[in-house]
């Protein structure tokens, strides 16, 4: 079942000057199945960050469409998107980014909170807190947390909801290796119980572990790598050939 | 040039927290050049009081030139932070600390100019209307304002100097800043504040203890002792409440997890939570600030609008004659001098009452002289005034009313002696009535001491006492009556004085005149008024601005939250509701406090105000109403502005 599909997804920047645009994506194009774990790869400046605000609606395509579950995102108006944004979708951010104004246990309801859905809020933070192992840090505060354990609260917080996707932009980017790999694992259990998740990275050690990666250049798909039957050291070597061939290794 | 660009660039750069400086700036130069323009103006200066109405406004001078030197400082204290910074980068990028400071002192020379220029002009094109007003409050009739050069170098130099103290905050800044450390500087977390019952307790207890001296005192003199101890309660309270309560409010608030998980109060209440931290000692300053703005508003309006009613009841008549040696002023001396000036004379009466002597009243009503020991308290000093039986029934037409050899009535001025015998040395007075008022008697001029008018059977009571009651300095006082004439008078002002300068030479007679003493009064209670008014408004709008000006840059720092809370999925209206709600609570709380400390302020200020012969009626109640509805006006106006300023910088596009 397709859950997402891009069609010829174009975004545009303009400058100061009405004449200076800027292309970061040219046209896009890709679906994702239901269950998927696909990983967005590209250099810096190939506009993967852009394809991921667009899905996430936080930026608006300049044409094309991106359909979720047979919902056009570029048509909903700006009061739908923010609800349509908790309902339907996770995220999980590079910096993180939790309150430093509430606890553990109240970034993590925060979106069931705005959503207006706080019933039995407790036992979907307990089942989470568990499988996260974050049960002890709940009443503690972001400032008192290392890295990973924030990013492991992020995860609870993008997941408490149910979403159809979690998205993920370069979610081990500020994490050390071994901070890295446990985020990482924890993705792939997710998805192994049929979480979908799409992420964008530059690191081909994070990409290795999802089912399929797309390298974006020039604001195009340029080339996909289906897992298959590789195991993650040959979906490593395979990823880092790849980027060879695409950047010249500059990655 | 460099330095010159640099200055002025890093001004235009960082507009949002040089526009309250150079507001208030601008505003203190107006303010101040007002009053100098008043002070030399010749519409003041040809006023019957002059001398005292110039030093009333040199006095506002100094309070106001004080506090424009302390708002300076304050608006510009929001610049430091984002000036270290730049600094740093300077520094960072080889700037010596010489050159730093020779960037900053341009600065200042640009912000000194920018702002006296303004101010001048606004000074200027205010003056003219604050002088009519000025004139009109004070009772003058020259309406004429010079510009005088004198005013404007005054001023001038004044805030040189002023702006000269923020360079020297510049300098220090400078020669305190430590490159590495800017590096290095991120945001730190804060940790939850922690709640403290003690100092919760505490601070209730004094603002209990507080509000409940200023509702039970009961006599005036005992107000003034006591203003001063329930102020400073009240102060303390505030502060203590404002830094601890809000976090036990705010915390009980988050235990009620039905209330505290839902949309509209999670992020305010954890918000809040944090911001109280920082904010509670500004508001509560804020608070008393606003309190003090409203309390002086409401006892200069009192003074203003009490003192027809003061100087009414001081004056029975247009004209008094005392004859302190006790004779009787003749009427037919008077009335010859009355036609001799052309004046017409009416409702003339005579009235004989004793000097006042000074004792030490016990609480069980026994009037006893004053000796080293008993006067204790000034609250247990009393005067004494007495007036035959026979005096009273003229005074009030009722020829029936009679006193036994042992009955006396009672009038006590504050309303506090309430015994049923009073007993003066070893002879006791049965009081068989309380008066409230006796027509026809002239109120005593405002003073300190408790005092009563004793009416008397005959003068053998007051010649008993004889001269057994002393003054502190053991004189003895013998009891003395005076005679004084009072009545009205119709003619020109000319012809008045002329009549009145007639008894200018006499013996033992003084003559006091209704007219002259109003004009002295309201040159005095107007100008009184007039800078109180200046000083409150003046306030109230600062305060307001400083609010927002805090609120803006909080905006600014809380913009990564709030992106935050739109990328997890928080609509526009929740940003939108969630903002006014923070920004109502900061603008609400300091004049809700303001408001109930003016409330229960009033019963102490009312008995203080009728020290000075002001009773508090109606119009005070009116213009109290008034005054909270301007503020709350002006204060609402200014959140309105802060919460749609507040929105644009946190609201995300999508």
């Amino acid at each position: 079942m397709t859950l997402l599909k891009v069609e010829h997804l174009k975004k545009e920047y303009r400058g100061k000057f009405k004449n200076n645009t800027v292309t970061a994506l040219a046209d896009v194009n890709f679906e994702v199945e239901a269950g998927e774990f696909i990983a967005i790869m590209g250099e810096s400046g190939s506009g993967k960050s852009t394809l991921l605000n667009c899905i996430a609606t936080l930026d608006k395509p300049t044409t094309g469409t991106i359909m979720l579950n047979d919902e056009d995102l570029t048509n909903l108006s700006d009061k739908t998107l923010a609800s349509y944004r908790r309902d339907h979708l996770g995220f999980v951010f590079q910096d993180f980014n939790l309150l430093d104004t509430m606890s553990v246990r109240d970034n993590i309801y925060l979106p069931l909170v705005l959503a207006k859905r706080t019933k039995d809020k407790s036992e979907k933070l307990h089942r989470l807190a568990e499988q996260l192992g974050i049960q002890d840090l709940l009443n503690k505060y972001p400032y008192e947390l290392s890295g990973g354990q924030m990013q492991r609260v992020a995860i609870g917080r993008a997941l408490i909801t149910n979403p159809d996707i979690l998205l993920g932009d370069e979610p081990t980017g500020a994490l050390d290796s071994k901070n890295a790999a446990e985020i990482l694992s924890l993705f792939r259990k997710y998805n192994e119980s049929n979480q979908t998740i799409l992420m964008v990275t530059h690191s081909a050690l994070a990409a290795s572990c999802a089912k399929r990666v797309l390298f974006i250049k020039d604001g195009m798909v340029f080339h996909q790598i289906y897992r298959g039957n590789r195991n993650d050291q040959e979906m490593l070597i395979t990823i880092n050939d790849a980027t060879t061939n695409l950047f010249g290794g500059a990655m | 040039m460099l330095y010159w660009k640099l200055a002025w660039q890093s001004i235009v750069k960082n507009k949002l927290e040089y526009l309250p400086f150079m507001l208030a700036g601008t505003a203190a130069v107006a303010l101040n050049l007002v009053i100098q323009l008043l002070i030399y103006s010749k519409g003041v200066q040809t006023l019957r009081a002059s001398s005292s109405v110039i030093e009333l406004l040199m006095f506002g001078q100094v309070v106001i030139g004080l506090l424009s030197v302390i708002f300076l400082l304050y608006t510009y204290s929001f610049l430091n932070k984002r000036k270290q910074s730049e600094f740093g980068l300077f520094s960072i990028l080889g700037m010596q600390k010489r050159d730093l400071i020779k960037i900053s002192w341009r600065q200042q020379l640009i912000n000194y100019m920018i702002v006296t220029v303004i101010g001048l002009v606004t000074g200027v094109l205010f003056s003219k209307l604050l002088l009519l007003l000025f004139i009109k409050l004070v009772g003058g009739n020259n309406f004429q304002l010079n510009i005088a050069l004198g005013a404007i170098i005054f001023v001038m130099i004044f805030f040189a100097l002023g702006f000269m103290l923020l360079l020297l905050s510049d300098i220090w800044v400078v020669w305190r800043l430590k490159t590495i450390s800017l590096l290095q500087a991120s945001q730190k977390g804060e940790r939850e504040p922690k709640s403290h019952w003690l100092l919760f307790g505490l601070g209730i207890l004094l603002l209990a203890w507080g509000y409940y001296i200023s509702l039970t005192v009961d006599s005036p003199l005992k107000a003034m002792t006591m203003f001063f101890l329930a102020v400073i309660m009240v102060v303390i309270a505030t502060y203590l409440l404002f830094i601890v309560a809000s976090t036990i409010v705010l915390k009980t608030m988050k235990g009620h997890t039905n209330y505290y998980y839902q949309t509209d109060h999670f992020i305010t209440v954890s918000n809040m939570l944090f911001r109280m931290r920082q904010n509670a000692t500004g508001l509560a300053s804020i608070s008393l600030l606003t309190t003090m703005a409203l309390v002086v508003i409401v006892t200069t309006v009192s003074m203003l609008v009490g003192q027809q009613d003061y100087v009414n009841k001081q004056f029975p008549r247009d004209i008094i004659m005392t004859n302190v040696a006790n004779k009787s002023i003749s009427e037919n001396k008077v009335k010859q001098a009355a036609a001799d000036n052309d004046v017409a004379l009416s409702k003339m009466y005579h009235m004989e009452i004793s000097n006042p002597i000074t004792g030490y009243l016990t609480s069980s009503g026994h009037a006893m002289p004053l000796s080293g020991t008993a006067v204790t308290r000034a609250d247990n000093l009393s005067d004494f005034l007495f007036m035959t039986i026979q005096q009273f029934n003229q005074l009030t037409n009722q020829h029936c009313e009679t006193l036994a050899a042992n009955e006396v009535y009672a009038y006590d001025r504050q309303g506090t002696f309430k015994n049923n015998t009073i007993k003066f040395l070893n002879q006791s007075y049965h009081v068989k009535k309380h008066l409230s008022k006796i027509d026809g008697v002239p109120s005593m001029q405002a003073s300190m001491t408790h005092s009563m008018i004793i009416v008397i059977p005959s003068k053998t009571v007051t010649d008993k006492i004889g001269s057994a009651f002393n003054d502190l300095g053991e004189n003895k006082q013998s009891i003395s009556y005076t005679n004084q004439l009072l009545f009205d008078i119709k003619g020109s002002d000319k012809q008045k004085d002329k009549f009145l300068k007639t008894f200018k030479g006499e013996q033992n007679i003084t003559v006091d005149s209704k007219s002259e003493t109003m004009s002295v009064l309201k040159s005095f209670y107007g100008g009184f008024f007039f800078i109180g008014l200046i000083f409150s408004i003046s306030f109230i709008m600062a305060t307001g601005l400083i609010i927002y000006y805090k609120q803006i840059s909080e905006g600014r720092s809380d913009k990564k939250q709030f992106d935050i809370l739109q990328k997890v999925g928080m609509s526009h209206s929740e940003v939108k509701r969630t903002v006014k709600s923070q920004v109502v609570w900061v603008f609400g709380l300091p004049i809700v406090v303001a408001i109930a400390h003016l409330c229960f302020a009033m019963p102490m200020m009312i008995k203080i105000l009728q020290l000075f012969g002001v009773t508090v009626g109606p119009v005070v109640y009116t213009t109290m109403g008034l005054t909270i509805a301007g503020v709350v006006l002006i204060y609402f106006g200014i959140y309105l502005k802060t919460s749609k300023t507040y929105f644009k910088q946190v609201a995300r596009k999508y």
